[in-house]
């Protein structure tokens, strides 16, 4: 702790506390995340251990680096992370940021690849949401928010927890409190973002509740079914359910997105696709003609991060 | 990323971690090492952890061991305590790792006045003397990859979505 600075406080998370803080040294600005104390009958915190264990396996352009680890003198461990500057969240919800198409497409072109680094090393992230994308001063995003994500073997047998994602993010196997799911759950949480990128508000706004989430999810992309989605009648809400619902069809994305390219609705809807096993995944999704058709994506130096300060008279 | 780069980085690791170069044959628990090592297996078996937990936090102890011959031979205990503690925290799922006031029982350290608040500044220390580095391969994970090898085919991956 002597060796930083703690300039303010940036947020608080269910088990930790985020701040603004400065290495004494060399006045780099630092991200600095502080476990609240546990029972000491715990030890160390297991979930730091466990978050300073993905981000060293996952060292990538796109994911935050952690640049220090240390415990303070009352046993609190504290992660370090390079300083980044605002967030997507923060980007979308100033209307003084322009978002052209080849804006939107770097954005979700950063976030794939992102994506594909973590499910190529068999790590789910589960709390995809603007958020979560942080950007540096020179452009470049860098994913955060590992504190849900795992190894996930793939193997059919390892049980998750359907208590994971954000619920304006959370794909539809979850909401069904599938414990089966796998990287396809984090692909419709990409879509949803790329979604919100276009429409500049959330996609699938729920209210409160996993039900009116599902509900809403469900007048998008119509009811499951036999054919939509052959596996859904064996998801736990679906075999407890005794409430028929009735059948709705999907409505069609070009009517929603209508100021969106036809390439990026055909990449829209081959990630969010009911059933999971026909989402398409990050890699695939990178191979997709949007990325490779005219516009190409804005340089990231060029992206608008803040809005420009007033001008002077 | 293939079972092959998989098998290479870990060959990498596993001599990076405790590097032969830093073997120190005057280092002062060498002529313990094998009873410190029995004992943490038995401690292993009891909390059923798995033998590569174990063999991790025998990693985690070698490297501090072999270079700060300044730990005197009573804290070796807590310090391999410790390094199981740290290394199930590491490897294995949450709900498998070892409570505290259990682990201070059944390693008997808490006879000798260790409690959770003792061991947890234990643990720091570890973490401390490891500089927070913790991705130790143990041979025993290479093994892992012979065992597949002849099973597994070139055009296998480890997850279900072929590229299309």
């Amino acid at each position: 702790m002597e060796n930083y600075r703690i300039m303010k406080q940036l947020g608080q998370g269910v088990w930790s506390r985020t701040y603004m803080g400065q290495q004494k040294d060399t006045d780099q600005l630092v991200a600095m995340k502080k476990f609240k104390a546990n029972s000491c009958d715990e030890g160390v915190d297991f979930k730091a251990l466990r978050e300073i264990k993905l981000l060293s396996y996952l060292q990538h352009e796109h994911i935050i680096r952690l640049v220090d680890s240390f415990a303070t003198p009352d046993m609190a461990v504290v992660l370090v992370y390079e300083y980044a500057h605002t967030s997507l969240d923060q980007i979308l919800r100033n209307r003084d940021i322009p978002l052209s198409s080849p804006d939107i497409k770097q954005h979700i072109r950063m976030l794939l690849l992102a994506m594909d680094a973590c499910h190529e090393k068999q790590i789910l992230h589960r709390e995809l949401n603007p958020e979560n994308m942080f950007y540096l001063e020179d452009g470049t995003m860098k994913l955060r928010g590992f504190d849900l994500a795992r190894m996930h073997d793939g193997k059919p047998n390892t049980l998750l927890s359907p208590q994971a994602f954000a619920l304006w993010y959370k794909p539809p196997e979850v909401l069904m409190r599938s414990q089966h799911y796998s990287f396809s759950a984090d692909m419709w949480s990409v879509g949803c973002i790329f979604a919100e990128l276009m429409l500049r508000r959330p996609f699938l706004m729920g209210q409160f509740t996993e039900l009116s989430q599902l509900d809403k999810i469900f007048k998008v992309f119509g009811t499951p079914n036999e054919s939509n989605w052959p596996d859904y009648a064996i998801l736990p809400l679906a075999w407890h359910s005794t409430v028929p619902v009735p059948p709705v069809a999907a409505v069609s994305l070009d009517g929603i997105f209508t100021a969106a390219p036809n390439d990026a609705i055909s990449l829209l809807k081959s990630i969010l696709v009911l059933d999971p096993s026909n989402r398409l995944t990050a890699s695939q999704a990178l191979r997709h003609p949007y990325f490779s058709n005219e516009p190409p994506p804005t340089p990231k130096g060029n992206l608008i991060l803040s809005s420009p300060p007033p001008e002077a008279n | 990323m293939d079972s092959r780069d998989l098998y290479l980085d870990m060959k990498q690791r596993q001599s990076e971690y405790v590097s032969p170069e830093t073997y120190s044959p005057n280092a002062s628990y060498l002529s313990f090492r094998r009873y410190l090592v029995d004992w943490m297996t038995s401690i292993g078996e009891s909390f059923r952890l798995h033998d590569s937990t174990i063999h991790v936090s025998v990693l985690f102890l070698d490297k501090i061991l072999r270079s700060r011959n300044e730990i005197p031979r009573e804290q070796w205990q807590l310090i391999a305590t410790a390094c199981i503690s740290l290394a199930a925290k590491y490897e294995e799922a949450e709900e498998h790792c070892p409570h505290i006031p259990d682990l201070l029982r059944v390693s008997k350290l808490s006879n000798a006045g260790h409690t959770s608040l003792t061991f947890r500044e234990g643990e720091t220390q570890v973490l401390n003397y490891l500089n927070w580095k913790l991705r130790a391969v143990p041979a025993i994970h290479v093994v892992g990859y012979f065992h597949s090898c002849g099973v597994l085919f070139d055009t296998d991956r480890w997850n279900n979505p072929a590229p299309a």
